[in-house]
This record gives structure tokens, C-alpha cells and sequence, in this order.
């Protein structure tokens, strides 16, 4: 029997004359596992550099959730702050939703982090911030929107941390794939407000907190065979709170994209770029929440309104339509922040990102209703 | 597709118009429901509408214009409703000066033969009055389309030259965004040919839909108001797409009761099995209607025409391949597309 | 004549939940290739039958969406893909992507 046919030499500029192992998914480039790592470095270095993420001296807050994005966003960013000597404060951000027995295990996983890299770390609890756990939620209303509360609550409970621990910036773990599949979500849900700002990178300059996604053009699978090459432990689980049905549709579309044609995933990226809204169609304009005074295009904000319909067991407020008022409930923060997903990547909960879809198609076309 | 696959269960439900037993459903059978003389005027008046939004024909000139038919039940639509219209049978007078361009792109000889044979046959049923030219897909290879025989598939010396274009280009998406490309330039080298500056394609939603996917996954997300919407204007010449809000699925119903079905011409299935951006894009949307979302094609277009460019209205100029707005000579797709292929043919149509 | 080599096959990244055990010495017949473990890993280390989805394919010919494959942690994109030929004592591991993180 001949022997197996060996990989490629490492592709590398300088020269290297190891084996390649490692095979890019941006651009398929053939290399080593040293020289992708420090290939995967110097492309989120370019990115920070070229956007002007950070000012010297600032305090970073990190979105942690112990998922394999954020564990590589923390590390990244240490090294990169430095080996290039950005002189930023960085701290770990955590958010504890209240799912027994998916959560407890990813809080352990960040504990982890903090351990190795060294990181301060801060947990926040949806309990100590809008006094309900995601357990006590569902328990309440069910499995059918849950993924709505959730997304709010996070997005805001990630602001309010990083206030909390005088941070003047946010980082997430948000990568290509999911940018990619926010544009098309938004594009499929005729979100147009998210779409225009979905892809920039940073978002929220207007408000006290923005957010910058460093790993913005880094492709999921890279990201994990950089985590494997550095061995980083990561955790997965799926979130128990059933994943969303919809959003996985568009999540097996972009897969099979990459496999056969890698660049769409950039050139989604791109046309969210390139996109902004006709002068004449109609958007909303933000104002502050009468309770919180968070951003809301409404009185009061989105997680202030789940809160009331939770507290006053008028589950349906915020969520759908009110049949009886002609008031129109809008998202509110998360068209801000042009974010199709439940705030996964930064602090995943790994049920496919769903924010404002669930399963249920009449609530869904409801809740594209809502949008304007 | 055919008729038969859209019988649903109605039973007992009253058209949403006028109260009779209803029928027929558009897209989404939990919507409307019809009885089958509403339902024909509802298409009509899709068909209708699309064109005097954009006050198309509002000006008493050029109205001349190139009708595209290709075959497909969409096609035989198109060539209905404006036979329809010079008939004057219903209420309204659509004014339009038609001539009919059959655009074929089977390549074999015998398979062109048998289109020509088949538009015979259906001339003498539509538009017997109107100018009939039958050309092929490859007179987008032409630097100068001349004058036009009556009696042939003009065109045909230059498929070898086409296929060898397209050949030359190695990867399958490209492939297909070119074929796409070349298809608009053919049009456009014969209305400029013909001294007529609108032309009439009948693609319908369904193909627009999947088209705005396939444009976002190339990159090319600023500019799909022009590339799916009713109207593309370009330099002395309109792209008009009149059954932008009409289904296949309401086609093919209209055409089943009003008869046109016989009107089509059937064309042997293309090679499925290589995948690309496009074959994908059909699945992805086939998946989202079967798993009941009806309303995928309507808010990706509605979606479409909401939007432009960032840097939209600045320069005025234009990529040479595809027309969408570019500061550069070729927009970045084109670019790329340019750079898989080998061969020079496809530098013709780059200035 | 059953002629066998043995490997180990290891699962990662969320894979591990539908087999046995995380990493397991296994043998394989000799001249396998990885095709050919894909349908072992189904028929011998599938536990979890109703989420094979996430690893495998329908018919086990290739690996689900988001599923790196390495041989001694070499994508298998640079060796042969799926007619890489398994030699005795590698290493097979399979990756998944598909949680948040």
C-alpha cells in the first residue's frame, strides 16, 4: 500500500517550511498552526487598526459567555493588547440569565477565562436587573416567545455592565457568519432600519455605550481552529429554551455558501455595507424610556415593557400587537444596534440567535408588522 | 409546475370581492381567496398596476416598446396581456406600440428549430398584427447588431463564440451572474438596434425574489432596487419588469383558465447538479414556502425597493458590465467575475 | 481475513454529546478511508440518533454543515477529503461549529 499523500507545505510569507495544517476558510489559505495563528492575529489587528476601535486608556468591557467566540475574542484581544500595546483597561463582562444547568456551566467556563488570562470579571444577573430569570420567565409565558425577552434583556443587561463597571466601550464576539446571517435575516424580515446598521462595526456611538465587534471578518470555522490551536476551552451547549426555526433555515443557507462559495459570506457583509435606506421611506426617531432611560423609539422601552406585561400578567405586551390600542409596539434598542440576534457571539446563548422570531409564523408576521 | 398542484381545499369559504364560492388563492392561502373571475382580475390588475405606478406610458411618445418572450408560462402572460391591451377587451387601453422579440438560449439546432416551428404557431393566435423577431442569447456578442432577418433565429453564427465565453469562466455563480449579464446586453444591442428604448421582460416574483438573494450574496446589496423592481433606467434604454408582483404560482393559474397555457414552449430541464449561489438561493426560498412562509419573496422585493446605495447619486457612473451604480469601471462582483475567467473574450464589454 | 487497523476518533465542539464517550480507540478495516469511517462513526458511535443531523449527513457520506474534519489534526481539505486513506495509530477528529458563542 502507498503511502497517503501528506498536506501542502505551509503557505506562509516568511517562509515557513512546516506541514500546512490548518485550511483558511476566508480565503483558503494553506498553513501551519503557528503561522495561522499569528495570520488570525495580525487580520483582527488590521481590523482594529483600520476602524479605529479603541483610544488609548479606555476600559473595555468584554462580552463573555465562555462560547468559543468570546473565549477568542478575550484571548485576542489580550494578546493583541499586548504585543502591540493598545493601553487599554480590558475586564470580562458576564450575564447570568437564569437557566439552570446551561448557563451554570458556561459562567464556569468565563470563571475559566478570567483564571488563565488574567481578566477581572464581572456577572450581572437578569434577577438583580429586571427581577425575573429566564426560568421564571418561561415558567410564565411558555416556550413560544421566550427568545424575545431574552434578546432584549441581554442586549440592555451587556450596556448596563459595562456602565456598571465604568467601561466606555463594549466588545462581542460577533463574527462574519453571523453578520452575514443578520444581513440576510433582516433582508428576509424587511427590517430595513437593522439592515443600514447591522454591519457597521461599531454601533451605538450616539448612546453612553458603543459596541465594537473585532472578530467581525473572522469566519466561525477559523475561529475555532484557532481556539483549538491554542487550546482554548469553550463551552457548548445548546440553549434548552428551544432554538428558533426560522433563523436555522438561514443559518443551513449560509453554511452551504461558504462550502460552495466561500466569498459570499464577505460579499454579504458588503452589500450590508453598502446599503442605506431611500429618503423616502419612513423610520422611527429615538427618544428615552420614561421609566429606565434607556434608548427607545416608544415611552417606554422594550425590556420596561416585557417587564410590565410579565409583572401585570399581560404577557402578550410588547410582543404582540395590541389588538385593543392603536398604540404600535416597535422594537426599540435592538433597532439601534441593527442586530438581527438575540446578542449570540457576544454572549451567546447558542439557540440559534433568535431575537424577536419565534416558531409561531402568526406572532412572527405580527412582529414584522411592528417593525414600522 | 402545473395546475393541478394548486387546488386547495376552499371549501365552503366566499371570494374576498364579491362573495361568490371561492376558488383560487394567490400565494398565501390563508390570506385571500378568490372565485375565478376575481381571481383573473386580480392578476390583471397586478400586471396593471406595476406598469402605471411608475407612469411608464404616461408620456404620448415612445411608446414603443420590445417585448421579451422566452417560452416560459411567465412569458405567455406578457404576450397575453398585451395582446389583451391592443384588443382593447378590457376596461382600460394600455398604449403600447409592441414588437415581439422571442429570445431563445437552447443552443442544440434541432432545439431551436422546434422554438421556431412552435412561434409560428403561436403567432397566428397572438399579436398577429405586431413585428416578430426571433434572436438568440449571442447576439450579445455582436460589437454591432445589424439589421434583423424575419425569416431565421438571428444570432446563431455567434453561439460558439458565447459558449466559449462563458466556458472560459470557472466558477459555476459567476457563470450564471454572467449569463445574466449577457442576457440584459443582448436586449439592450437589439432595442439600440431597433431604435426602441423600452423593453418588457417577464420575470416574474419568483425569479425576482431569488435574484435579490443572489445579488445580496454577490455584494451587490446597494443596488437591487434597479436589478428587481419594475423599473431599470439606463442610458436611452428601460428595463421594464411588469410582473414584478405576480407569482408563478398566479401564472400559472391565470393561464390555465384563460387558456394560454398552450402558448408555452417546452424546454428540456438544465443540468441541476452543479451548485452554485443561485442553486442554493432556489432551495433555501422552496424550503422557507414549504415550511409555510408565504410571505419570503414579497418582503425580500418590498425590502429591495426601499434601498440604494450609500453613496448613491454621487459620479453618475456606471459599471460596464452590469450597470449598477460604480464609481470604478466594474463594480467589485464584476471584478472578481472578470478574474476567474480566462480568456479574452469577456473584455469586449469593458471599456 | 479481517484485517484491522487500529485509530482514535475524537469529537469536539458540541459533537461529543452524540456519541459514546469524547475520544475512543476504535478499529477500523484496513484501506478504510474516511468516507468509510463516517458510516462506522454511525453505525458504532452514534448514540444520540435523533441529532445525527448535526454530524453526519443523511446517508453518512459527508459530515453535516459546520463540521471540521482532521487527521492528525490536519484538515482533511489538504490531504484527499473524503478518499484520504485512515493509516494505523492516526487520530480522526470531528469539530463541530454550530453553537453560539
Amino acid at each position: 500500500m502507498e503511502k497517503r499523500r501528506g498536506p501542502p507545505p505551509c503557505q506562509s510569507q516568511e517562509g515557513c517550511s512546516n506541514p500546512a495544517k490548518i485550511r483558511k476558510a476566508k480565503d483558503g489559505a494553506q498553513l501551519c498552526g503557528p503561522c495561522f495563528s499569528k495570520n488570525f492575529e495580525d487580520d483582527v489587528h488590521e481590523t482594529i487598526v483600520n476602524n479605529n476601535l479603541f483610544k488609548r486608556g479606555e476600559r473595555v468591557a468584554i462580552g463573555a459567555s465562555g462560547g468559543k467566540d468570546s473565549t477568542v475574542l478575550a484571548y485576542v484581544m489580550k494578546t493583541l493588547n499586548d504585543r502591540h500595546d493598545y493601553g487599554l483597561d480590558l475586564q470580562l463582562l458576564s450575564i447570568d440569565e437564569g437557566i439552570k444547568g446551561y448557563r451554570d456551566d458556561s459562567l464556569l467556563a468565563v470563571e475559566k477565562n478570567r483564571v488563565e488570562y488574567g481578566l477581572p470579571l464581572t456577572i450581572l444577573s437578569y434577577r438583580d436587573l429586571y427581577g425575573w430569570t429566564m426560568d421564571d420567565i418561561v415558567a410564565k409565558i411558555g416556550k413560544k416567545n421566550n427568545c424575545t425577552f431574552c434578546g432584549v434583556f441581554r442586549r440592555q443587561a451587556l450596556d448596563r455592565g459595562a456602565f456598571k463597571i465604568g467601561a466606555t466601550k463594549l466588545v462581542t464576539g460577533h463574527n462574519a457568519d453571523d453578520m452575514a446571517e443578520t444581513v440576510l435575516m433582516n433582508v428576509l424580515r424587511g427590517d430595513i432600519a437593522r439592515l443600514e446598521r447591522c454591519t457597521n462595526i461599531v454601533t451605538g456611538e450616539e448612546g453612553d455605550l458603543p459596541r465594537a465587534k473585532p472578530l467581525k471578518y473572522c469566519f466561525e470555522r477559523d475561529i475555532v481552529m484557532y481556539a483549538r490551536t491554542n487550546q482554548l476551552e469553550y463551552f457548548y451547549t445548546e440553549c434548552i429554551y428551544a432554538p428558533n426555526a426560522y433563523r436555522g433555515y438561514a443559518r443551513k443557507y449560509v453554511r452551504d455558501l461558504e462550502k460552495v462559495h466561500p466569498r459570499a459570506i464577505l460579499d454579504l457583509i458588503q452589500s450590508g455595507e453598502k446599503v442605506s435606506v431611500k429618503k423616502e421611506v419612513e423610520m422611527p426617531t429615538l427618544k428615552i424610556c420614561e421609566r429606565c432611560g434607556y434608548m427607545t423609539s416608544q415611552k417606554l422601552c422594550k425590556a420596561c415593557l416585557l417587564i410590565e406585561g410579565l409583572n401585570t400578567g399581560n404577557t402578550d405586551l410588547g410582543v404582540r400587537k395590541s389588538k385593543k390600542s392603536k398604540k404600535v409596539i416597535v422594537e426599540t434598542e435592538s433597532s439601534k444596534e441593527g442586530e438581527g440576534g438575540c446578542g449570540s457571539g457576544g454572549g451567546g446563548c447558542g439557540c440559534a440567535g433568535a431575537a424577536d422570531e419565534t416558531e409561531n409564523e402568526e406572532t412572527r408576521k405580527r412582529l414584522k408588522d411592528l417593525q414600522f | 409546475m402545473n395546475f393541478n398542484e394548486f387546488v386547495t381545499d376552499l371549501d365552503g369559504k366566499r371570494c374576498v370581492k364579491c362573495e361568490k364560492d371561492a376558488k383560487f388563492t394567490g400565494v398565501d392561502p390563508k390570506k385571500a381567496w378568490y372565485c375565478q373571475e376575481c381571481f383573473i382580475q386580480m392578476v390583471r390588475n397586478k400586471f396593471r398596476s406595476a406598469l402605471s405606478k411608475k407612469k411608464i406610458y404616461k408620456d404620448a411618445d415612445a411608446r414603443e416598446t420590445l417585448i421579451v418572450f422566452d417560452g416560459t408560462p411567465s412569458g405567455a402572460f406578457l404576450l397575453h396581456q398585451i395582446d389583451d391591451a391592443l384588443k382593447q377587451i378590457t376596461y382600460k387601453r394600455l398604449m403600447v406600440k409592441p414588437t415581439v422579440l422571442v429570445l431563445v438560449s437552447v443552443t442544440d439546432p434541432e432545439k431551436i428549430q422546434h422554438v421556431m416551428d412552435r412561434v409560428q404557431d403561436i403567432k397566428t393566435a397572438l399579436l398577429e398584427n405586431v413585428d416578430w423577431i426571433i434572436a438568440h442569447v449571442a447576439c450579445c456578442m455582436y460589437t454591432e447588431v445589424k439589421d434583423f432577418d424575419n425569416t431565421k433565429c438571428n444570432g446563431t453564427e455567434k453561439i460558439p463564440e458565447y459558449i466559449e465565453m462563458l466556458s472560459a469562466c470557472t466558477v459555476p455563480t459567476y457563470r450564471e451572474e454572467l449569463k445574466r449579464i449577457m442576457r440584459e446586453k443582448c436586449l439592450q444591442k437589439i432595442s439600440e438596434a431597433l431604435h426602441i428604448s423600452k423593453c418588457m421582460v417577464p420575470d416574474d416574483a419568483d425569479i425576482l425574489g431569488r435574484l435579490a438573494i443572489d445579488q445580496l450574496c454577490l455584494g451587490r446589496g446597494g443596488s437591487l432596487s434597479p436589478i428587481v423592481t419594475v423599473l431599470d433606467k439606463r442610458n436611452n434604454f428601460m428595463l421594464i419588469r411588469p410582473l414584478c408582483d405576480v407569482s408563478k404560482k398566479e401564472v400559472v393559474i391565470y393561464n390555465y383558465l384563460c387558456g394560454i397555457d398552450k402558448h408555452c414552449i417546452q424546454i428540456a430541464g438544465t443540468n441541476s447538479e452543479v451548485k452554485s449561489v443561485q442553486s442554493l438561493t432556489d432551495s433555501f426560498i422552496r424550503t422557507l414556502e414549504d415550511e409555510k412562509f408565504y410571505s419570503t419573496i414579497n418582503t425580500v422585493l418590498s425590502t429591495a425597493s426601499k434601498i440604494h446605495n450609500t453613496t448613491s447619486g454621487k459620479d453618475g457612473s456606471h459599471c460596464s458590465l452590469c450597470f449598477i451604480e460604480s464609481a470604478d469601471d466594474l463594480c467589485a462582483t464584476c471584478l472578481a467575475i472578470r478574474k476567474t475567467c480566462t480568456g479574452d473574450l469577456i473584455n469586449r464589454f469593458i471599456q | 481475513m479481517s484485517n484491522t487497523i487500529p485509530v482514535t476518533i475524537d469529537f469536539s465542539g458540541g459533537a461529543e454529546f452524540l456519541v459514546k464517550a469524547k475520544a475512543q480507540k476504535v478499529q477500523i478495516p484496513a484501506d478504510s478511508t474516511l468516507r468509510d469511517v463516517l458510516k462506522f462513526v454511525r453505525d458504532n458511535l452514534v448514540t444520540d440518533v435523533n441529532r445525527i443531523n448535526m454530524l453526519l449527513n443523511d446517508d453518512a457520506s459527508e459530515v453535516a454543515h459546520g463540521v471540521i474534519t482532521l487527521i492528525n489534526d490536519t484538515d482533511t481539505g489538504l490531504l484527499s477529503e473524503y478518499d484520504t486513506v485512515i493509516e494505523a495509530g492516526d487520530t480522526i477528529t470531528f469539530v463541530s461549529t454550530l453553537h453560539g458563542g
